[in-house]
This record gives structure tokens, C-alpha cells and sequence, in this order.
């Protein structure tokens, strides 16, 4: 109520973007008798400004009195050349002085070997002050104030250097051409870069902190549904896993993994901040064609402004604005075809008979029998599959006004996955505006409006691919059996769900609106009103009638789930920003409040009368099972940051946040995060001669303490749970103790120690940075085990500790950049060691932590390891009598006795490898050659080791189960990959055979083939820009891993899928 | 510049001043979920935590709810003795056949087995102990205080004896715990 009040007490106002540097620069001077060269240079150093001008044709020596204090630039300028001839044009930072002869440029003959022209921007506005030099001499010239420039006596082969600062450099050959106009191309290059950090905005040059912005041409011409395609592979530190493929895979927030797995029990995945507000929806609501771009804060320093959030990582996601002009009308679209990657080799029906036949003669069927007979046996996997297809629109208009910029989109993907039935529509509406009320008000919203559809329920592939082929998929007429095999009703039709009812929609609502105040009279000094609402509603429904299996077990089965959630985000910021002759000064401070809540009826109906109205007869189910959930959260924060900087050589950050979050136990609500980091601009010292060769050299090391905020809502109050008694024929409530309160249970702590360069080589041709860091988590919540007496046999506490060390190296280069080809590449490699430093804190009698192996972790070694009994072998004829010993015979598998002792037992269980990545890389390859533009991107992980679930005869007793086909030991193929076709065969003693593989992998993900329209004919036909490309996406892959697919988590899924894709973006 | 200061300081401190107050919303009322203080407060809630203490000793004829369907839960009083002897290794069967090999903590039907029991010794103690509270509303089946608390102790506690005969019976001595459990009690020092 409070926060309402005051939201409407206080007016807040600011200025925006829109308004122009000059305008808003104030100098203060105070020189007298100093030339105008050095007032120049004053100039230069208090600001951003830089002058261009010839000095033959002004008079820098001419000594001036300046006194102005917090006087514009005009006024400055006004005050040096009066009396003079000279005249000023500022655009943006750039000054260009001139005199008047040079726009006599107009009357200049055209003479043999003379070249002339008129040099424009982008939007076709004349660019004065642009350097014109015929290469490799010193014979040049500026463009006059309208852009036009003329030079004579030109060599029969010379080469024009166009340049002018913050554009594109360009290079023509002059030929035979008199005239060469050129059009001048805006590039950021490199430490000039504004990148997005928490709360604001610094050049990459300032930045203390780890900070990798996403290439931006991960966004673009790929077939992207959600940000976490674009991310895979194209940062340094970040690993994605997919737990399964599809329409639209569940890849959330919690398949990101930043630099490591920090918590055992708690969530990984980073924090998400769109347009500066905690996003805690699904990633795939958002639309990868809204994004301009993505940066990700990786170590303690940059993370530390988000406190007890910000120990995994954030990713700052930025929608995009338009600029002052023309409004910008794009059209992308693009059309792919899906085909899957891999699937398992299960075998055929011939092929099952003939193992079941040799397995277990005597448990073959009569239903299975007829099959065979006829010759009528089914390929399950070929029928849950299809040939997928997606199409995805996107019209865009963004454009700018003096006093507004806006972007305007609507997005439309619709998805047919390559599992029957598997579909997603979704349809996003988003409106961008910044609007500059007055001076020093300024007004903006982002807000998007998406829904999507996902319904349509697919076949649970685990069946399918565990399903006995000698069995009948449909009748006669055509419809779907309800039991394949007649003579084995345990199995229902794996295809079953495709005959269910099924609805799945959402919508969402994400408005994040702000409002900034430039205070008039505190120059640098600004509040910003940030406020973020988000409503999300989805609706699932379904229905499995008498046609399936499930429908006539249960007479009926129906689920209906709506779910609604809001978030609410206030945050005040206020901000210092101020340049004090050398000093850089940027203080911010936050004090924000969040709200999360959601909340869910379900409800669970079987026994229905008929199937005719679906779930909507509910009311008339014999029963009815409701349930409602409910969770809120709150979170109050404050921060302060406060960047300094002093002649843009040492930097110096310091920042600390304050969190209170609802979900902490009574004792420890609040939770405090401190960092530190400093910055070297090496290359930026006068004794750095190295300046040729190496332009950029910046030392970074941060030190912070940043929190996962990991405990969920009520997770320190003690509680009960249902159980239920029922008396003669009635149902009575009961409750019994299932959870034991902690009330200082808290966050879990992680402390990173961060130490990198970032580096530029010949001019920004090769950049890159190296980091290395390690980061120590403590106070992990873990269910320690507690003695069964208690009655619960686990407890949460704050007690575990991991590390996580590694180094990431990414660098960018323009390899070959001459005539009309141009290659450059973008790679990015990192390596992590995660370890398990303490548990519970038990000591064995030597000393030693005791490791807990009944969850497989182990001090010292990665959280998530493989620990199972190792298979060496098979036991083959020779070793008859050794394999009796352990109660086996020859064909049997072998498994590793490490104690030696004939027995297989606990003690002969060892650790096979780490289930997360060591090594990680990703390369980008960009071919251009005059309109044509090739992108191959591949991406590599290595390291991993997997369990083979397809890997085993788990057919079950009575061979009811299909298999995969494989090399199976006889007495005549004595071979050591695989058992022998047996029951028992994959026991050895008390162990069982369980395969694990290599899962590394090395795939091509993407290849791109883009062709640009020229220039002469999109002019003709009014066009900006007019690209066509095709894409192919996942379609070769390097591995040894012998399951589904090495990238995804569960074998018995919907496969990953090979896309093709054709593509066309239009500008107008 | 003072001037100045005293700007920037009410520009940070005035909105924190607005919401210094409203500490109290990071206090957790779930309104979903049973904790031991609000339900064990009258004669209804404490039936329900016996209704439960019945639900618990009636899986001694179901199977364990933690997957294993075919382990009935009453099988370790039979399989293994002089009653009788399983013929297919599912549940407690496997134990029973594998006897040298398998009865040991490692065998998952022998520690549900001691939870189970445990468990509903921990919740009888909670009813047991938390009975004797000052402040709850005992009236009511048409009987006075006095009978129904009494009565609701005694249920509780010939269930928790049965647990005891039961654990004694199959795992010789075992720690006597009489207290209810709680986050700041656990230990590891049993006897």
C-alpha cells in the first residue's frame, strides 16, 4: 500500500538517450593565454569530445583567454574562434573545424586523373570531415561540410582510403572511376563498446568485472526457438543440458550451467534479467528476434550487485529500441525441415523373434506367434516419428522521433516436432518505447504479450522404444489397437496419447515500465523508477478415452491443471555519474522489493459415464481428486556500487548487497554480499610502447561473495504431511510428522577469486580475453542423513562445500580482410574442475572426511559422478574355472573384483568418470565474399562419461520388452563387447552390467550460406536490405557415446533433430 | 557542495525510509501447508495425527510406497523363518534366500523396514508429547476433557509399544527414543 502511495507521491522524471551528447556536455575552463591547441586538448580531456581538423588551415597556435564555467560545447567553441573564420560542425562527439575554403570544393574542375565524390551515412546524410587518402602517400583531403570531396593528380593505380572515427574504414580502387561516392558504416569496435552490466550501462573499457557479450550472429540466421540455442557453445563457460529434444524443448533457466556446478541439491542455472527486471518465467516465451543483446556476468564482481542470486551466473538480456530516422520495417521469416539425428537400432521383428527364441522359447506368445507368421510385424519408432517442419515470422518496424524511440514487433513460430502429435504455436506481441517528456523526464516501457499452444500429446517415447515389435499397431479399419499383443494386456499402444485430448495453452504478460529523473541542478546525478509486472495463466487439460489403454483401465482419466502466476518488481536506483577531470566517478545505489506468487488448482477424475464430453464431465466421475498448490516469495534488497576511475588507466569497483528473502530460516532472513575488483588499462600507460601491435591490454582481478538463493518457499518450517486412514468405508484425515524445521537455514555462499586480461592485437584485429578463476561455495544446502530413529531420516542443513576452478579463453580475429573476401572467426574454450571440498563433516578414524556413498559424492571428487560396478569384459572359455568362482560361466559379463575377494559387493563399486563436461569449446567461421556470406559454427564438449541405457537386454522375464541389436557373445563369436543372449548374463554375483561410454562429442551445429542483395538493385527495387540464406542445424556429429544422443540427458526420448532451414530477412 | 550532499542523501534515504517498514513481508504464512503448532490444538487435530499413526500401521499389509509393490511390508514377521519360505526373490524374499549375502544395511527392505517403524514412533511421540500442552480444546465426542486425553495418549502409546515389540523382535536391541523429533535435536549419538 506504502509502495503505491509513494509511487504516486513522487514524480519522477530523466533524460534519455535521445538527447544528444553535445547538448547535455558541460565544460568548465579556465585558461589564459594558452593557444588554441591546448584549450583544444582541455577540451578532449574533461570530454568525450574529439576534434578533426587540418592544421594547415586553422591557426592552433593563436593564443586565446577562456574562462566559461558549465558552458555547452557551442558556447565553448563560439568563444575560441570569435573573430576568426573558422566554423564548427558536431556530430555526436566529433568536431569538425573548418574554414571556408573548403566548401569552394564545388568549383573544382574535373580534370583527367582527379576523383571526386560525396561520402553519406547510413541514412544518407552528408558526412563532413571524413579523411579521404590516396594509400600509401600523403596526398589527401577532408569532405567539405556537404560531404564532397575532390583530389587530383591521382596515380593510374592508386587506392582511396576512406576513414572517419566510429565508422568502418573503407578502401576503393580507383580504376578508371572519376567519381567514387561511398556511404560510411557505424561500427563500435572493441574497448569503445557499450556493453550492459547490472544497472546500468559501462564501456567495455571500464569494465572490472568478467562480462562476455553473446556474438550477434548466434541470433541471427539461426533457427533459434529460444535463447538457449543461441548461448550453446558461443561463450566461453557456459554449458547447456538438454534433458530432451522436441517442439519445444524444456530448455529453461535450469539447463544453463555457468562456470561449473556450484549446489548439489539446489538449482544451477542462472540468474535471467530482461531489461533489467528478474525474469522467472520460461526462456522460450521470449522471443530470440526481440533481443538486441545478451550479456553474461560470470564472475563475483559483476554478479555481486544481485546478492543472493547472483552465485550461478547472470545473463542480461536486452530488447531492442529504435534510433532516430526513417522508421526500420523488417520482415524475417524462415522455413525449416526436421529430421532426427539418431535413434536407436532396436530390432526388427525378424530379429526379436530370433533372440526370443534363443532366449526363451518357451515364453513366446500366441499373439507374437501370428505376427511373425504373417509377416505383419511393426517398426514402433517409425511410426511415433515424422518429418518435422517449423515456419516462424517476424515483422519488426522500429524507428525514432526527436523525443520518442520505438520498436514495434509480432512474432510467430509454429513448430511440428518430429514426434507425432508434438506441436507449438507461439505468438509474441511486443511494444518498445523510450519517450523524453521534458529536459530532464523521461518515460519508457517493454512490454510483451506472447501466448503459446502446446497442445497435442506425443508418444511416451520410453514405450516406444521399449515396445515388442511382434505386435499389431492398428486394426483393420485403421484406428490404433488398444492392446498390440492380445495375448500380453500389460502393454498398452505406445501411440496411445496421440488419441488423448489434450490442451496446453498459456499467456503472459511482461510489462517492465520505468521512469528517470536527470536532476537539473546535480549534473550526473539520476533516479530511475524501475518497475517490472508480470501475470502468466496456463491451462492444461486431458482426456484418454476407452480407445486407449489407460481410458478403459480407469474407466476414464482426465487431469485439468491451471496454474497462475505474478511477479512484481519496484526498484528505486539512483545514480552518480560525473567525470572530474581525471576522475570518473559512478556510484549506484538500489533499493528494490520483489514479489513472486503462484498458485495452482489441479484436478485428478476417473469412472466417467463416457467419453463424450472429455474432461468437462468431471461432475460426473465416480472420483474426483482436487489439489491446490500455493508458494510466495518475497525478496527486499538494497545495494550500493560505486565505479572509479582514474585517467582511464586504473579502475576500481566496489559493490555490496543487502538481500532479505522470505524463504530463510527466522535467524537468518538477511544476508549480506560484498565484492571488489580492479582494472589495469595497461595498454593506456605511457610506458607501454607495444602500442603497434598490441592496441588494447587491460588487467582485471575481482574478488566477491555472492549467494544462491536455492531455498525454496517454506523449506525451514517444520511440517506434516497426509495420511490418510480410511474406517469401514470412509476416508479420515490423518497427518504425521514428514519434515523436520531448521530455522537458520540460509543461502548457499559462493566466493570467486577472478583474474583476467582482455587484449587487442594491430588495431583491434585480433581481441580476445583469458580468465582464470576459482570459486568456493559453502554452506550448500544438503539433506544430510540423519539416523532413521528420528522418525525422518533426513534433514536440510547449510553444511556442504564445492569448488569450482577453471580457465576460459575467447578471442575474436579478422583473419583475412582484403579485396572483396573477408574471413573471421569467433572461438571460445573453458575448462572446469568441480569438486566436492566437504560434506557432512564426519571424520573417519585416520581423519579422513567420510564420503557419502549412498548418494554418490565423494570428497574430491566432481558432484556428479558415475559409481556403479566397471565391466572389463566378458568371461570367455578359457576362463571357465576363474568365472565359477564368482558363480559365472563363460559369456557372462566380467565385472571388476577390485578387493579381490570373489564376492561383488558394495566395496567393489568404483568411480567412472563425471557426468559434467572438463572441456568446452565453441568456433564461429565467417566467410564473406562480396555479397555472399558463410557461418559455420561447431561446438565441442569433452569429458563426459554417460550410462548407455540402450546398452542392455532389460527385456524383462519373458522377453516381453524389445532390445537394441547387438553384437551378442556366442561360443562361435567369442567376443568381448557385449554378453551372451542368457538371463543372468548381466549379473555377476550381486553386480549387474551397466555400460558406461565417452559421451564427448564434437558437432557442426550450424552452417549458414547467406546471400545480400547488392546494393545497385536494392536501391531499384526500394529496399534496404534483402537477405536470403539456408541454414542446416545439428547435421554431422563426432562421437563414440553408443546411446540416443550424447548432448541429451534420458536415451529414451524424443531424438535431437537435423534441420534445414531457408530463410529470408527484407528491410525497408 | 554541502547543498549538494544533502540532495543525494534524501534522494537514497527518503525511499528507504517508505519501505524501511515493511520488514514483516518476509515472514512465510503459507496458508497450504500443516505444521505441528497448528494443527495439534484440539481434540480434531490430535484424532487426525492418530488417524495417522492407523494409516501407518496398516502398511504392514501393503507394499512399500517407495516402488517396491511386490514388498509387502508384513512379509520380514514370516519370510525366513520356520513359518515359511519365499519362492520368488521380490521384497524381503530376495533377503530371505540370500540370507549370508543380503542381511545386511545395504538391502533396502531392511532399513524401510526400521524407518517405518520409526516413523511411527516419532509421530506417536508427537502426539504423546505435545498432549500434554496447556491451552487445548480436549472437549468434545460427548465425553470430558480428562477421558479424551487420556484416551488420545493411551492409542497413541499402544501403537508406539507395538512399534518397540516390533523392532525389538526383529532387530534385537534397539535406541529408546520418547521425545519428538526436531530440527534442533538431531543427533548421532545414539545408544
Amino acid at each position: 500500500m506504502k509502495l503505491t502511495v509513494f509511487l504516486i507521491l513522487v514524480s519522477v522524471a530523466g533524460v534519455f538517450a535521445s538527447k544528444s551528447y553535445s547538448q547535455t556536455k558541460t565544460l568548465n575552463l579556465n585558461m589564459r593565454e594558452a593557444t588554441v591547441k591546448e584549450v583544444l586538448n582541455k577540451i578532449e580531456e574533461q570530454s568525450e569530445f574529439y576534434f578533426l581538423f587540418s592544421e594547415n588551415l586553422i591557426d592552433v597556435q593563436r593564443r586565446v583567454n577562456v574562462n566559461i564555467q558549465n558552458q555547452k560545447i557551442e558556447q565553448a567553441l563560439n568563444l575560441i574562434f570569435d573573430g576568426t573564420d573558422v566554423d564548427y560542425s558536431i556530430r555526436e562527439r566529433i568536431i569538425v573545424l573548418k574554414t571556408p575554403e573548403l566548401s569552394d570544393m564545388d568549383f573544382m574542375t574535373q580534370q583527367q586523373s582527379t576523383v571526386s565524390g560525396k561520402i553519406t551515412d547510413e541514412e544518407g546524410e552528408p558526412l563532413p570531415g571524413v579523411t579521404v587518402i590516396v594509400k600509401g602517400t600523403t596526398q589527401g583531403t577532408v569532405t567539405s561540410a556537404n560531404g564532397e570531396y575532390a583530389i587530383d593528380d591521382i596515380p593510374e593505380d592508386a587506392i582511396l582510403q576512406f576513414s572517419f572515427l566510429g565508422m568502418r574504414p573503407q578502401e576503393i580502387v580507383v580504376g578508371n572511376q572519376a567519381v567514387i561516392s561511398v556511404v560510411m558504416v557505424e561500427e563500435t569496435v572493441g574497448m569503445d563498446e557499450i556493453v550492459v552490466i547490472g544497472y546500468g550501462t559501462q564501456k567495455k573499457s571500464d569494465i572490472t568485472g568478467s562480462v562476455a557479450s553473446l556474438p550477434q550472429d548466434r541470433l541471427e540466421m539461426v533457427p533459434n526457438t529460444n535463447i538457449t540455442q543461441a548461448l550453446q557453445g558461443a561463450v566461453a563457460g557456459i554449458q547447456i543440458t538438454t534433458n530432451s529434444a522436441g517442439a519445444s524443448p524444456e530448455n529453461d533457466a535450469t539447463s544453463i550451467l555457468i562456470r561449473g556446478r556450484n549446489s548439489i541439491k539446489a538449482d544451477n542455472g542462472p540468474l535471467v534479467v530482461v531489461d533489467g527486471i528478474p525474469y522467472g518465467g520460461q526462456l522460450s516465451d521470449i522471443a530470440p528476434t526481440d533481443i538486441k543483446s545478451i550479456e553474461i556476468l560470470k564472475d563475483a564482481s559483476s554478479t555481486a550487485i544481485y546478492g543472493s542470486r547472483g552465485a550461478n551466473g547472470v545473463i542480461l538480456i536486452t530488447t531492442k529500441l529504435g534510433k532516430k530516422g526513417k522508421p526500420q520495417i523488417s520482415y524475417d521469416g524462415y522455413y525449416s525441415i526436421q529430421k532426427m539425428t539418431n535413434f536407436p537400432d532396436l530390432m526388427t521383428g525378424e530379429e526379436f523373434y530370433k533372440y526370443k527364441m534363443e532366449r526363451e522359447p518357451d515364453a513366446m506368445t500366441e499373439g507374437e506367434q501370428q505376427v511373425y507368421d504373417n509377416g505383419t510385424w511393426t517398426d514402433w519408432p517409425a511410426l511415433a516419428l515424422r518429418h518435422g517442419e517449423s515456419n516462424q515470422h517476424n515483422i519488426a518496424i522500429a524507428g525514432g522521433a526527436e523525443f520518442v524511440n520505438y520498436y514495434v514487433s509480432v512474432n510467430v513460430l509454429d513448430v511440428k516436432g518430429i514426434a507425432l502429435n508434438d506441436d507449438y504455436l507461439r505468438v509474441t506481441n511486443r511494444i518498445n518505447i523510450d519517450a523524453k517528456i521534458t529536459d530532464w523526464l523521461s518515460l519508457g516501457t517493454r512490454t510483451s504479450i506472447s501466448y503459446a499452444d502446446q497442445s497435442g500429446d506425443s508418444p511416451d517415447f520410453d514405450a516406444v522404444t521399449y515396445m515388442n515389435p511382434l505386435t499389431t499397431s492398428h486394426n483393420e479399419d485403421g484406428s490404433l489397437t488398444i492392446y498390440p499383443n492380445p495375448s500380453d494386456t500389460y502393454f498398452g499402444n505406445p501411440l496411445q496419447n496421440t488419441l488423448a485430448q489434450n490442451q496446453d495453452k498459456s499467456h503472459q504478460v511482461i510489462t517492465n515500465n520505468f521512469a528517470k529523473i536527470d536532476f537539473p541542478f546535480i549534473p550526473g546525478l539520476q533516479y530511475q523508477l524501475n518497475t517490472g509486472f508480470r501475470f502468466k495463466y496456463s491451462d492444461y487439460a486431458s482426456y484418454f478415452g476407452r480407445d486407449t489403454k489407460t481410458g478403459i483401465t480407469n474407466r476414464g482419466d482426465a487431469r485439468t491443471d491451471r496454474a497462475k502466476y505474478l511477479n512484481q518488481t519496484i526498484e528505486n536506483i539512483l545514480s552518480y555519474n560525473r567525470q572530474f577531470g581525471k576522475h570518473n566517478v559512478f556510484a549506484t545505489a538500489l533499493y528494490s522489493f520483489e514479489k513472486n506468487e503462484s498458485s495452482n488448482n489441479r484436478l485428478d477424475a476417473s469412472g466417467f459415464p463416457h467419453d463424450i464430453l472429455g474432461w468437462f464431465a468431471a461432475g460426473q466421475a465416480t472420483l474426483i481428486t482436487p489439489s491446490y498448490g500455493y508458494s510466495q516469495t518475497d525478496l527486499l534488497s538494497q545495494m550500493l556500487r560505486i565505479n572509479y576511475g582514474y585517467d582511464n588507466r586504473y579502475l576500481f569497483t566496489a559493490t555490496i548487497r543487502r538481500d532479505g528473502y522470505s524463504g530463510f530460516g527466522t535467524k537468518t532472513k538477511w544476508g549480506e554480499f560484498p565484492s571488489l575488483a580492479l582494472g589495469w588499462n595497461i595498454a593506456n600507460e605511457d610506458f607501454f610502447t607495444m602500442t603497434g601491435v598490441i592496441n588494447n591490454l587491460k588487467l582485471r582481478m575481482s574478488w566477491g561473495k555472492n549467494g544462491n538463493q536455492s531455498v525454496g518457499a517454506y523449506e525451514t518450517i517444520s511440517r506434516l504431511s497426509s495420511e490418510d486412514w480410511v474406517s469401514g468405508s470412509e476416508t479420515q484425515p490423518g497427518y504425521i510428522p514428514s519434515k523436520l524445521g531448521e530455522d537458520n537455514l540460509g543461502w548457499e555462499s559462493t566466493e570467486t577469486y577472478n583474474v583476467g586480461i582482455d587484449f587487442g592485437l594491430f588495431a583491434d584485429r585480433i581481441t580476445g580475453e583469458i580468465n582464470a578463476y576459482r570459486a568456493n561455495t559453502t554452506g550448500l544446502l544438503l539433506n544430510r542423513r540423519i539416523s532413521p530413529i528420528h522418525g525422518v531420516d533426513q534433514i536440510t542443513q547449510n553444511i556442504g562445500k564445492t569448488q569450482n576452478q577453471g580457465f576460459e579463453f575467447s578471442v575474436s580475429s579478422t583473419n583475412i580482410n582484403r579485396n572483396d573476401f573477408k574471413w573471421s572467426t569467433n572461438a571460445n574454450f573453458s575448462s572446469n574442475q568441480n569438486k566436492i571440498v566437504s560434506l557432512y563433516g564426519l571424520l573417519s578414524e585416520e581423519g579422513n572426511e567420510i564420503d557419502d556413498i549412498s548418494n554418490k559424492w565423494f570428497i574430491g571428487e566432481p558432484i556428479r559422478v558415475n559409481y556403479y560396478y566397471q565391466v572389463i569384459g566378458i568371461w570367455q572359455q578359457e576362463e571357465e574355472e576363474e568365472a565359477a568362482k564368482y558363480g559365472s560361466k563363460p559369456g557372462y559379463v566380467k565385472l571388476w573384483d577390485k578387493n579381490t575377494d570373489y564376492k561383488m559387493d558394495s566395496e567393489d563399486r568404483v568411480i567412472q568418470g563425471q557426468k559434467d563436461p572438463k572441456f568446452i569449446w565453441g568456433m564461429a567461421n565467417n566467410f564473406q565474399y562480396k555479397n555472399f556470406l558463410l557461418n559455420v559454427f561447431i561446438h565441442g564438449v569433452h569429458g563426459v562419461t554417460k550410462a548407455n541405457d540402450l546398452k542392455n537386454d532389460d527385456v524383462w522375464t519373458e522377453v516381453r520388452r524389445n532390445t537394441t541389436i547387438k553384437n551378442w557373445w556366442t561360443p562361435e563369436n567369442p567376443t568381448n563387447e557385449f554378453y551372451k543372449n542368457e538371463r543372468f548374463a548381466e549379473q555377476q554375483g550381486s553386480g549387474n552390467a551397466i555400460y558406461y561410454e565417452n559421451a564427448s562429442f564434437i558437432r557442426i551445429k550450424d552452417i549458414s550460406l547467406a546471400y545480400d542483395l547488392p546494393d545497385a538493385l536494392l536501391s531499384k527495387a526500394k529496399l534496404n536490405k534483402l537477405r536470403l540464406f539456408v541454414t542446416g542445424r545439428n547435421l554431422f556429429t563426432i562421437t563414440n557415446f553408443g546411446g540416443l544422443d550424447p548432448e541429451l540427458s534420458g536415451q529414451r526420448g524424443i531424438p535431437l533433430q537435423k534441420e534445414y532451414v531457408v530463410g529470408l530477412n527484407i528491410g525497408l | 557542495m554541502k547543498k549538494y550532499i544533502s540532495y543525494v542523501f534524501i534522494g537514497i534515504f527518503l525511499p528507504l525510509v517508505e519501505f524501511g517498514c515493511s520488514e514483516d513481508y518476509l515472514i512465510e504464512e503459507p496458508p497450504h501447508i500443516i505444521t505441528a503448532e497448528s494443527l495439534y490444538k484440539n481434540l480434531e487435530g490430535f484424532e487426525t495425527g492418530l488417524n495417522g499413526l492407523y494409516a501407518l500401521v496398516w502398511e504392514e499389509r501393503q507394499g512399500r510406497s517407495d516402488g517396491g509393490a511386490n514388498a509387502l511390508r508384513a512379509a520380514m514377521w514370516m519370510d525366513g523363518t520356520d513359518v515359511l519360505t519365499p519362492n520368488r526373490s521380490d521384497g524381503f524374499g530376495s533377503v530371505a534366500i540370500g540370507w549370508q549375502e543380503r542381511n545386511n544395511p545395504s538391502a533396502d527392505d531392511v532399513t524401510a523396514q526400521f524407518l517405518w517403524l520409526y516413523q511411527i514412533i516419532n509421530s506417536a511421540n508427537t502426539v504423546i508429547g505435545r498432549a500434554e500442552n496447556p491451552g487445548i480444546e480436549w472437549v468434545g465426542n460427548g465425553k470430558t476433557a480428562e477421558e479424551n486425553k487420556h484416551r488420545v495418549i493411551a492409542e497413541a502409546r499402544v501403537i508406539r509399544a507395538w512399534a518397540y515389540r516390533h523392532l525389538a523382535y526383529l532387530y534385537g536391541d534397539v535406541p529408546l527414543t520418547l521425545e519428538e523429533s526436531l530440527g534442533s535435536n538431531v543427533r548421532t549419538d545414539w545408544q
